[in-house]
């Protein structure tokens, strides 16, 4: 297992690399001269100039990513370009409050995707599974700021039972949560209608019937341990949605997170936050990648010997 | 019964979006009245005869904006659906294809890509590159192109395999003809469905940007940018949020439900890639 | 002698005195305590609209900075809400004959809240460390009349001007003007910032940097005991979570309230709404050595073309005013020139004379979100300007980047037509004159983002610096108004009204002209 766990390393530390090359890179895809966008409102050219060679933007580019890179594994992000705070901290700080979201709306997903999917595959062909279906297509194509933007207008501002905005307590976490979910709930409900539509018609499962073992037993233990596989793959590749999705929810929200850091950052040419909030952010799903892989080795040891 | 309805899905998700290339084309006569006209005078009226969505927060008529972001939109999708297609599907069968260090390295680069969630990289070219139509539609089709280029890789290592296009290769038959004749034929069906669902997804995240407030500049009528705006208004006129969400809300779902039908319909089952 | 009598010979004198330069002063905030109605423990929550970057005072950054400094620190003197000069901390004052020096006469038994007392040793002190280039803090410019300042005695400050100033008391009014504990300079030097000391009547107690700043009731206060046990400033950029949090009481003081939630809100019974005209004028400027702007019958045409009142009830809901002028009304030295009225056809008229009876084409820039409402504006503006044959496209530029792209030089400048809203922040015409209009202010160490000249307003502004007798003042800054609107470098809109919202037990709130508002004689009603 550790053997496999390695391997998936070296494997994606390629991917690591060039993610970050990537986010490094950005600065120098904006049109114009990088240290006059870091010198900002009302500098003279000496100022510019200045700039130039305290960054060292005056090194051909892979010496500065060179230079960035080496700085970052050290924890050195720099220091944001408006808040003149260590940009490590803001992002470390924002990502804790993204993840907690993006956990809340995973945790929303799982409940109310596991439960009509497997509600509908158990009732299949009758009126509830063409609603089901409905539902569905819906949930998937909803959009989630306007998601959000509804639920906000009835539940926080109209009704007031829920707070509109921010991260204050654990009420706060309800329609964020629930705007960011639903999306993923509607594709977790629909493969795992179909994973276990295709798990419950196999033989094994005739041969664990037979053998008198209650049907619960059979759902639980055989349905969904076969059926795992699929759902896990939404649940990593909604993961990764979800945090990028989160983008959009915590505007709605005004949540604290690394989304609307990166939204604002991105506004405001704040290229050191958003270099280091998009570096963090692809570590994130790379890690996200070898966890994902882990529990598939674990799921089916089949995998574990590619 | 299961077969009807999966055909029923398709015909479904087939009409509304032809409805909505039918409203998109003929905007300029379907709307009642220049949705960039202005008329302060007229700020924010609710529903009636003169203006059937009533007006919004610049005394515009919303239900012309609307009709006009439709057209926004499907330009939008088709173009970012071009690109991406394009793109994506010749760097896919080319991976596909050549294998070995080609093949490695382009997977790469498409799994550096794929570690970005897809807003987010669409925001930082947007970043780049400014804020406009013209560049949201650049960075949604960049962010589309891994996903395309993934499933074309799948796409034709499953075809490659079979026994038809062994068959050609024993007889002698030139490459290029292989892929035009054998393999692109069949790539259509999977192709086809994703591309009803890369709309989807474009629309959505051009909308979203523009929500952001990254997408079209004013006055241009797009449904993302629109909600931007209305939202400030949202508790003393809740329609000008409803409307342009329910009109992305029917698009997507358009898309997706012609997506999802074609799959059922084709009997597509897209390999595991 | 009978009264009326009387009374006459009063103002004559008083008048007397006025011409003579100087008529010392009483100090209009006295020693005042909180009704029997207030709830002294209450701990007020203000969601302002951004965030306070720096208390220090040398420093520039915006009224919801201005609001929050104004309750730690007080200088010598302060502008009412009526724009009126008042005694702050010196409570008489006068100036020489020549216009040159001014001496103020302190107030007795005030303290810092680090416990030191203030004198005018530590007046002095906090204004040369403003005065002082070496600081190189920015708002010293306010202060450039200023040759000295010095302190016979403990209970006098006199200060020294090269020339006279006649905005001099407007300027002193200002951030730049506030005491500094010593004390705490020689502690915190720079980080005074982070660690305001003055002698208001809320001492700074905690913040979190970009999210909140909390006062306490600083209890040896001069002025009487403040009211509130605490005071905090919460930055809340979305104005929707701001009304939110109105509403559910969460804050009890909010600003910059949307104008359509204006008129909600203020049907509550729970809630009051207070409005007060602002000293901001939202205008198109116009980028006047680019063809075809460099035409008057042009600028002049878009004046005609827009219509102010559709403005201010389309967008504003009426919470604001027609801009007639480059400063607001209540901006003292305002003079109205209504000579454009919304007129399509003599807007297409003047175009045609000058050449364009097609129209042209061109660019409107404009932020999103600094001015309330600023993108919807333009947006409105851009469709008036196209029934009238000019078709404009417009380009939203982020804040950070804005004004240094309006403040490129004439070669790289490419502005067209922007958005911009210009404010007195000394409370009279001639800051908005000299800073903006005048001709050595071209980009880029300027604002006269217009690139605009004219030899007799250049004259004007001199004039009305030197001049300290105010009615001499009002006429040569009548002529100056005139003259500019009729040269037309701006197309005036808008005069914002700041929209403050308060339940209904929180009293005493006074709103400053220049958007801050003022919480030191405010206190919470108990329930």
């Amino acid at each position: 297992m550790v053997r496999f766990v390695i391997r998936r390393l070296v494997a994606l530390l390629p991917v690591a690399l060039g993610a970050s090359l990537a986010a490094f890179l950005l600065l120098h895809l904006v049109p114009g001269d990088p240290a006059e966008v870091i010198a900002g409102v009302g500098a003279s050219a000496v100022d510019i100039d200045r700039i130039r060679g305290q960054l060292g933007l005056d090194r051909p580019v892979l010496v500065q990513y060179a230079r960035w890179l080496g700085r970052a594994t050290i924890g050195d992000l720099g220091i944001s370009l408006v808040s003149r705070q260590p940009v490590l901290g803001q992002v470390a700080a924002r990502f804790a409050n993204t993840l907690a979201l993006t956990l809340a709306g995973m945790a929303v997903a799982l409940a109310i995707g596991l439960a009509t999917g497997i509600g509908s595959a158990l009732h299949r062909g009758t009126v509830w599974d063409y609603a089901f279906s409905l539902v569905a297509i819906l949930g998937v194509s909803i959009p989630t700021f306007w998601l959000g933007l509804l639920l906000m207008l009835w539940f926080a501002l109209d009704l007031a039972w829920l707070p509109a905005t921010g991260m204050d307590g654990p009420a706060a976490f309800v329609l964020p949560a629930l705007t960011l979910g639903l999306n993923a709930a509607a594709l977790v409900a629909r493969i795992t209608r179909s994973s276990v539509l295709d798990v419950l018609g196999q033989d094994f499962v005739r041969t664990a019937h037979a053998k008198g073992a209650g049907p619960t037993r059979v759902l639980w233990i055989h349905v969904l341990r076969n059926g795992a596989i699929p759902i896990l793959t939404v649940l990593a590749l909604q993961f990764g949605y979800l945090l990028g999705g989160a983008v959009l929810t915590e505007t709605v929200f005004v949540w604290p997170g690394l989304g609307r850091l990166l939204t604002d950052a991105i506004l405001q040419r704040d290229f050191p936050v958003i270099q280091g909030g998009i570096l963090v952010i692809a570590l994130a799903m790379i890690l996200l990648n070898l966890v994902t892989d882990v529990l598939y080795a674990v799921v089916d040891p089949r995998i574990r010997y590619e | 019964m299961a077969r009807l309805r999966r055909n029923l899905l398709a015909i479904v998700g087939l009409l509304l979006v032809s409805g909505l290339l039918v409203v998109a084309l003929a905007a300029p006569w379907l709307a009642p009245a220049d949705p960039n006209a202005s008329n302060l005078d007229e700020v924010m009226r609710p529903v009636s005869g003169a203006h059937l969505l009533g007006t919004d927060g610049l005394g515009r008529d919303l239900l012309s904006r609307v009709v006009w972001g439709t057209r926004t939109s499907m330009a939008i999708g088709a173009v970012v659906l071009g690109i991406a297609l394009v793109a994506g599907t010749a760097v896919g069968f080319s991976a596909g294809w050549c294998g070995g260090v080609v093949d490695d390295v382009l997977m790469r680069l498409v799994d550096v890509l794929m570690t970005f969630p897809s807003i987010l990289l669409a925001m930082a070219i947007v970043a780049a590159l400014g804020p406009g139509l013209a560049n949201v539609m650049i960075a949604v089709a960049v962010s589309a192109v891994p996903r395309f280029a993934r499933i074309g890789r799948a796409v034709l290592l499953s075809l490659r395999h079979q026994t038809f296009v062994e068959a050609a290769w024993a007889l002698g038959t030139p490459d290029v003809r292989v892929l035009s004749r054998h393999i692109l034929p069949n790539s259509l069906a999977p192709l086809a469905v994703q591309s009803s669902l890369l709309f989807a997804t474009a629309i959505q995240s051009a909308a979203g940007l523009g929500f952001l407030g990254l997408g079209a500049q004013p006055p241009i009528a797009e449904w993302g940018a629109m909600l931007a705006e209305s939202r400030v208004h949202m508790r003393v006129a809740p329609m000008l949020v409803a409307a342009p969400g329910l009109a992305i809300l029917l698009t997507t779902t358009a898309f997706n439900l012609l997506g999802d039908g074609l799959r059922d319909f084709l009997d597509v089952r897209l390999p595991a890639s | 002698m009978n009264r009326p009598l009387r009374r006459l010979v009063v103002v004559a004198a008083l008048s007397a005195a006025v011409l003579v330069g100087g008529m010392p002063r009483r100090a209009a905030i006295e020693a005042a305590s909180p009704p029997a109605t207030a709830d002294l423990n209450a701990v007020m929550t203000v969601a302002l609209g951004v965030a306070v970057p720096t208390l220090d005072p040398g420093i520039p950054a915006g009224t919801p900075a201005a609001t929050v400094r104004r309750h730690i620190y007080e200088g010598l003197v302060a502008m009412t809400e009526d724009g009126k000069i008042v005694g702050e901390l010196a409570r008489e004052w006068s100036v020489s004959p020549n216009g040159l020096v001014w001496t103020f006469h302190l107030q007795r038994g005030v303290q810092f809240q680090d416990g030191t007392a203030f004198d005018a040793a530590a007046m002095k002190a906090s204004l040369d460390r403003i005065l002082d280039p070496r600081e190189a803090l920015p708002n010293r410019r306010y202060l450039e009349a200023v040759d000295r300042v010095e302190a016979p005695d403990p209970q006098t400050v006199r200060i020294v001007l090269k020339e006279p100033f006649g905005a001099f008391l407007q300027h002193l009014a200002y951030d730049q003007g506030f005491a500094v504990s010593p004390a705490a300079l020689k502690k915190y030097g720079k980080e005074i910032a982070k660690n305001p000391v003055g002698t208001g009547p809320y001492r700074f107690e905690s913040q979190i940097p970009g999210q909140s700043i909390t006062l306490s009731r600083f209890e040896q206060y001069h002025g009487g005991r403040p009211a509130l046990a605490r005071l905090v400033f919460t930055a809340v950029s979305e104005d929707a979570t701001r009304v939110a949090q109105l509403e559910s009481g969460q804050a009890q003081i909010i600003v910059n309230v949307p104008p359509r939630e204006a008129v909600r809100l203020g049907a509550r019974p729970d809630l009051t709404i207070l409005s007060k005209e602002g000293n901001r004028v939202a205008h198109i400027g116009i980028n006047v050595t680019k063809k075809p702007f460099d035409d008057t019958r042009v600028r002049q045409a878009l004046n005609f073309a827009v219509t102010r009142r559709g403005l201010v009830t389309g967008i504003l809901s009426g919470y604001g005013a027609e801009a007639q002028s480059i400063v607001a009304p209540s901006t003292w030295g305002y003079h109205a020139v209504p000579m454009y009225r919304y007129d399509v056809s003599r807007a297409k008229q003047l175009l045609a004379e000058a050449g364009y009876p097609a129209g042209f084409e061109t660019t409107i820039r404009t932020p999103q979100g600094r001015y309330l409402l600023d993108r919807e504006t333009v947006v409105a503006v851009q469709s008036m300007l196209t029934a009238v044959g000019v078709r404009a496209k417009v380009e939203v530029v982020e804040w950070a980047r804005y004004l240094t792209l309006l403040r490129k030089p004439q070669g790289e400048n490419d502005n067209e037509l922007y958005f911009l809203g210009w404010e007195s922040v000394t409370g009279e015409v001639g800051y908005v004159a000299r800073t903006v209009f005048a001709s050595r202010q071209w980009p880029p160490t300027g604002w006269d983002t217009m690139f605009y000249k004219n030899p007799r307003v250049d004259a004007l502004i001199a004039e009305g610096d030197r001049t300290t007798e105010p009615g001499k003042r009002l006429k040569i800054y009548g002529e100056l108004q005139q003259t500019i609107m009729t040269d037309a470098p701006w197309v005036p809109l808008l005069v914002y009204a700041q929209v403050v919202g308060t339940r209904k037990t929180v009293k005493g709130v006074a709103v400053l002209p220049f958007e801050a508002i003022d919480l030191r004689r405010a206190w919470v009603e108990r329930p």
